[in-house]
């Protein structure tokens, strides 16, 4: 079986700093690949393991996508082959746009019965880009899937909802989004590490790959959230009159 | 002069910082608290090859350089000094010494081992009378035909009552003084050789240091490492590289303190503000930052000579005697800031503080290395 997992570059979190007029300051940031994506990547390999196959990785973004350090980096986790579509556009592109570009892209590779993504993406987190991806292939496609295993190759899949833990038989070809609860990323062993610049990538540009960015969203701005000392309001103790004052104080605040 | 890692040296480096956090860190203090030598660990950095950095891959190791090596012992220093000392000695001090004076098939008997962590390695100098003053070594090994026979003690070794081999020297020739130590490979369970009793240490309290002791030590013939009588230049060519490990040590120790000091002082409020808003809080980590990047580059610098083929022994004395240094007032000053609180086992700047100061004492004294330092400067 060949499997596909998407995964995105996404800016190191404690390098965005935030201006005094609530804008991100993404220069000092590097790329690292996005968390989620390291759990759908793992999904693959262990899947792979257990079942014969091979896993190859696909990304699509602008300038990241051929760094190679971030290459090495995702190859060093087990995957043969890396796949990139680079464009300049892509920094922009929301959901939908991405999904359709990764689409083409998995046409292009070919012969990939199995699509992995993480459930959202390590920056924006829209948890869409799986499931429009399953909807642009025509394929199947089920999202918070907790636990992955092949038996007589169909996908018995487990979604871990609020109350109860819903158990599907998917059948392949098919794209499945992965929540963190499914494994614990490997840490790559340094031979894996110092193997990883021999194995082999391509990078495409979006005309190679046979695809646009067609946005179907528009974003307006992007500000962090004000920040406001904390009240410490405190309620010292658990009697009556406390806890009426409690409900009271949270009755005015909602 | 270039002052950046190569693209492998940080991914190396982020594996060891990703196993150091999500593993060796969340044991640190049970580890500490409880004298527990992490065995679980140690396996797990087997097999991720942490236990064989410059081991040849015929060898079954990662072959990579002393930098990268040096990045491994700082990034676990820094959430657990004693993991990162286990990690220095078995590859400095035993590994080092096998793959630069063994014999083919000395190599071909331990390095494999070595180097997957199924075997731990240690080493053997020190005694209890020949401390800095290693020369005045009361081991002795008799030719006795067709083996060696050793008798003695050494005392502080690091990894002993774990380890399965250890690099021992021992006195050949009394009348040769040091030209007649010679060194030895010595397994455990060779007749004779024993393990003393355990060190109750101050710091690095998950490693083992114990006694050994040698009474009519069976050491086969082809157990002798180098030449006979080239023991004592083997161990101080051994030690140069083991400073450099344990200069790393040092410098994560002293970056760990930092790290766990600028999230505490960004937590703690007195006075209505977080005490990393007083200007003398700011002053001090920017000084102790300052310090330890200065060490860091004096410890990358004797590496990068070491992988190099450089003269490198007083590189590797100024950079242990900075880095050991740095940590110890770095994380003093931790605790300080971290107020009574520092003071708690609830926090690990404590057990920082108690780490650090070894690595002004062991592989040679802050003393040893301003002797070996002015000896370079040729200053009489």
């Amino acid at each position: 079986m060949k499997i596909a997992v998407c995964y995105k570059y996404v800016p190191e979190e404690e390098e965005i700093r935030v201006l005094d007029d609530r804008t991100l300051d993404f220069s000092k940031a590097q790329w690292k690949i996005g968390q989620y994506d390291l759990n759908a990547v793992e999904a693959g390999m262990q899947l792979a393991e257990a079942a014969g196959g091979e896993v190859v990785v696909l990304t699509a973004g602008d300038a990241a996508v051929d760094n190679s350090k971030l290459k090495k980096s995702i190859l060093s986790r087990g995957p043969s082959m890396m796949y990139g579509i680079k464009d300049a556009g892509m920094s922009g592109a929301d959901s939908s746009a991405t999904a359709k570009v990764l689409k083409a892209g998995i046409e292009k590779i070919g012969d990939i019965q199995l699509v992995l993504c993480g459930e959202g993406s390590g920056d924006i987190y829209a948890q869409q880009t799986g499931v429009m991806l399953g909807a642009a292939l025509g394929w199947p496609c089920v999202n918070a899937v907790s636990s992955l295993t092949l038996q007589e190759g169909r996908l018995i899949a487990e979604r871990s909802l609020e109350h109860s833990v819903e158990v599907l038989e998917v059948t392949l070809p098919a794209v499945i989004s992965v929540t963190s609860d499914i494994n614990i990323p490997r840490i790559p062993p340094m031979r894996d590490i110092l193997g990883a610049g021999k194995k082999p990538s391509a990078c495409w540009t979006l005309d190679e790959a046979g695809a646009a960015v067609e946005n179907g969203t528009r974003t307006h701005s992007i500000l962090a959230p004000e920040q406001t000392d904390r009240r410490r309001i405190i309620f010292e103790d658990d009697g009556e009159q406390s806890i009426h004052a409690l409900c009271e104080h949270l009755r005015k605040i909602i | 002069m270039d002052f950046k890692l190569s693209e492998d040296h940080v991914l190396l480096q982020e594996a060891y910082r990703d196993f150091a956090v999500e593993q060796v860190k969340p044991l640190a203090a049970e580890i500490d608290e409880k004298e527990n030598f992490p065995l679980e660990n140690i396996k797990a950095m087997g097999e991720l090859g942490f236990l064989g950095i410059p081991v040849p891959e015929e060898y079954g190791g990662a072959g990579v350089d002393t930098l990268s090596y040096v990045t491994c012992v700082e990034e676990l220093s820094k959430v657990c000094a004693s993991t990162g000392v286990i990690v220095s000695a078995h590859t400095s001090l035993c590994i080092a010494p096998i793959l630069e004076h063994g014999t083919p098939a000395q190599k071909q008997a331990y390095l494999p081992k070595l180097a997957t962590g199924e075997w731990i390695g240690a080493f053997g100098l020190t005694e209890p009378g020949a401390g800095t003053d290693a020369a005045m070594q009361k081991t002795t090994a008799e030719d006795k035909g067709d083996h060696w026979l050793l008798n003695g003690s050494k005392a502080f070794i690091t990894n002993a009552g774990q380890a399965h081999v250890y690099i021992i020297m021992a006195m050949t020739d009394k009348s040769l003084g040091t030209k007649g130590i010679s060194a030895f490979i010595v397994e455990d369970g060779f007749p004779g050789f024993k393990v003393g009793a355990h060190e109750k240490k101050m710091g690095i309290r998950g490693s083992s240091t114990c006694e050994l002791i040698f009474e009519n030590c069976v050491v086969p013939k082809e157990n002798l490492l180098g030449e006979v009588g080239q023991g004592f230049k083997i161990a101080m060519q051994t030690l140069d590289g083991g400073r450099i490990g344990i200069a790393a040590q040092a410098v994560g120790i002293a970056q760990g303190a930092i790290d766990e000091t600028i999230a505490y002082t960004q937590q703690r409020v007195q006075f209505g503000k977080r005490i990393s808003q007083f200007q003398n809080t700011q002053f001090q980590l920017a000084d102790m930052q300052t310090r330890v990047d200065a060490a860091r580059l004096l410890v990358y610098r004797a590496a990068c000579a070491k992988d190099a083929h450089e003269p490198y022994t007083h590189l590797a004395a100024m950079a242990k005697l900075a880095a050991s240094e740095t940590a110890s007032s770095v994380t003093r000053r931790c605790v300080q800031l971290f107020g009574g609180y520092g003071y708690s086992r609830e926090y690990p700047v404590e057990r920082m503080m108690r780490d650090a100061k070894i690595t002004e004492i062991y592989e040679g004294t802050s003393e040893v290395q301003r002797m070996v330092i002015a000896s370079w400067m040729a200053v009489k």
